[in-house]
């Protein structure tokens, strides 16, 4: 009996003991997220996606840049994806192994896309959160700069500047984000002018809560959820617009390139009997593109 | 009244200016008067209960005290400053001791942190040399004085009933030791019986903490329970101001008669040979609407009271 006693203190004391954690809305999202079967195929493909870019110049049995003179005379009978002499996605026009290139334009296509959305969310957040939360004048002035700076046709301003100071990635990189955190202000403004009203705002401000903390603490991180699904559409928009410009000649420089480079020249040749060049960089495109909008949508359901 | 008020307001006022929808810029607004020069005391370990219809000016009084919207007049605090003159930093000094109570209790906590760091969120902001296991110390000592578990501490406000997430909000308002807190409209989003633990769990704190509380609520038996003194506001006047049991034994003026005689009585029977006073006029005239709506004489209205639309100023 004593002892059963004892065991029954013991056993609550640990009881008391132990804090219990609390679920976040986060957790919660988790949940439903791995429950959801086009959430977790969106996932998968995108590791995919990342795996190739990231493990595949280890696979790369040639560089990127060297001619493989061997199957230069004649692409279209010996540059053939082949395992034998190592082209596994055959070579270009140029008889240099595409492979190799491919996974390149990857990386270079998700840079692109990830640091342009990283800039748009961290500028576009800030801004708009800013600009919401002290309302009146302030909010006035910087959003009529929005609106100005929105005004301007985005694309033709980055082919100037890409053909006025030469083609180079960070200017790419510079010219996307730089332009696309505008959409980002304006929907986080949005947002943070539904969220200025609640009371738990108001709870805070009448506390004595200094603006910089209220915007940190209680504003910035409800809006997450918005930014999120945003910039998860952003990645693609972002790959899409360096692919054009790659496209249309003005993108990275050779012997460097990016999926769109690869599919425009890949597209340039397909009438010579050499469509791997433009399949497999097409395929990773797609994949890539893909696998982030379904990724958006689960979100944005959610 | 003696002198020793912690709170005495004088002749508050606040106007919201109204621009016509459409109209031209330069075009005068319209005055809304919300608040129109409202005078009272509050002392330590009192509660001033704040009744009126929807509208009323109830919420914009207390939160022109607590200066979240612009007011004028004078609220003397503890017969040191005017709370309504200091400057924002000035102000800071005092808001430790002057903390609120919200009527949506979920609404009032931030639903992406945890319940410890609501909780201690004024404490960090005006005891800034206070050490995290001391913080989490304090925090944990509310919580179980408020009537929550300690060691939910790291739950995230959606876990909570409606009435426990009352209970962090008012263990919020305590962790500060504050004199003064405004409670606006605690219990309406409440059921009834959660309403009871909630309202006796105020005054127990009031009596152990010396605690004076501001009880806004349009629930005018909750107010009889709750309050030593009730005030009536309508369209932002004072109508009557009395002890409570004097208030709702024998009503003095008009309109607390007719809000009176509105309360619901648990034996409907009864209300059949009840006297009722209902308002005549069901619109809101823009001049001397007093007069109109009260079925009693009053005193005419000085005529610069205006009420545009049906919403209340918030």
């Amino acid at each position: 009996m004593l002892i059963e006693r004892q065991k029954m203190e013991s056993l609550s004391e640990a009881l008391a003991d132990r804090v219990e954690k609390g679920r976040s809305p986060w957790a919660d999202a988790r949940v439903r997220f791995f429950r959801n079967r086009q959430a977790v195929i969106g996932l998968c493909l995108l590791i995919f996606v990342l795996a190739f870019a990231g493990f595949g110049p280890l696979i790369a049995r040639w560089p990127i840049d060297e001619i493989d003179f061997m199957v230069m005379g004649d692409i279209v009978r010996d540059g053939a994806p082949s395992l034998a002499n190592g082209h596994y996605f055959g070579t270009d026009d140029l008889g240099r192994d595409l492979f190799a290139r491919t996974v390149l334009g990857t990386q270079i296509s998700l840079a692109v896309g990830l640091i342009g959305a990283a800039i748009a969310v961290i500028v576009g957040t800030i801004y708009g959160a800013v600009s919401g939360f002290l309302g009146g004048r302030v909010d006035n002035v910087m959003m009529r700069t929005v609106d100005i700076l929105l005004a301007i046709p985005y694309m033709f301003v980055l082919i100037l500047l890409l053909v006025m100071f030469g083609r180079s990635v960070v200017l790419l990189f510079v010219g996307i984000g730089l332009l696309s955190w505008l959409d980002m202000s304006r929907i986080v403004r949005g947002q943070t002018l539904s969220l200025k009203g609640r009371e738990y705002v108001e709870a805070a401000r009448a506390t004595g809560v200094a603006s910089s903390t209220i915007i940190r603490r209680h504003i910035v991180p409800n809006l997450l959820g918005v930014v999120i699904v945003y910039a998860t559409l952003l990645v693609p928009g972002m790959i899409l617009s360096e692919s054009f410009i790659s496209f249309l000649g003005l993108g990275v420089q050779e012997p460097l390139t990016s999926l769109g480079a690869l599919i425009s020249e890949g597209a340039a040749t397909m009438n010579y009997g050499t469509l791997w060049q433009l399949i497999f960089p097409l395929f990773f495109f797609i994949v890539t593109l893909f696998s982030f909008f379904f990724w958006a949508t689960v979100c944005a359901m959610h | 009244m003696t002198g020793d008020a912690l709170l005495k307001a004088e002749d508050i006022r606040v106007t919201f200016e109204i621009y016509r929808s459409g109209g031209m810029p330069w075009e005068k607004p319209l005055a809304l008067h919300a608040v129109n020069g409202v005078s009272f005391e509050l002392r330590a370990g009192e509660t001033l209960g704040i009744v009126g219809e929807s509208g009323c000016g109830k919420s914009t009084l207390a939160r022109a005290i607590i200066r979240m919207v612009p007011a004028t007049g004078s609220a003397r605090w503890n017969d040191e400053a005017d709370l309504l003159k200091l400057s924002p930093r000035e102000m800071m000094r005092y808001r430790s001791d002057i903390q609120m109570i919200f009527q949506d209790p979920l609404a009032s906590l931030n639903p992406r942190m945890q319940v410890g760091d609501i909780i201690a969120e004024p404490l960090i902001t005006h005891q800034k040399g206070v050490s995290k296991s001391e913080v989490r110390e304090r925090v944990q000592e509310m919580m179980s004085r408020v009537g929550l578990l300690p060691n939910q501490i790291n739950r995230y406000p959606h876990e909570f009933s409606g009435g426990q997430c009352q209970r962090i909000g008012i263990a919020r308002a305590l962790i500060v030791r504050p004199k003064l807190i405004i409670c606006d409209e605690p219990v309406s989003a409440l059921d009834v019986s959660i309403q009871a633990q909630v309202i006796n769990l105020l005054m127990e704190l009031q009596r152990e903490l010396g605690l004076a509380l501001m009880f806004i609520a349009h629930d005018l038996s909750v107010v009889k329970h709750i309050s030593t003194r009730v005030m009536v506001l309508y369209l932002g006047r004072v109508m009557e101001v009395a002890p409570s049991d004097e208030l709702y034994a024998a009503p003095q003026h008009p309109y607390t008669q007719t809000l009176l005689s509105a309360v619901p009585i648990p034996i409907p029977r009864s209300s059949a040979t009840r006297r009722r006073f209902p308002l005549k006029a069901t619109c809101r005239a823009p001049q001397s609407a007093i007069r109109l709506r009260v079925p009693h004489a009053l005193p005419p209205g000085d005529g610069n009271l205006y009420r545009g639309g049906s919403g209340s100023p918030r």
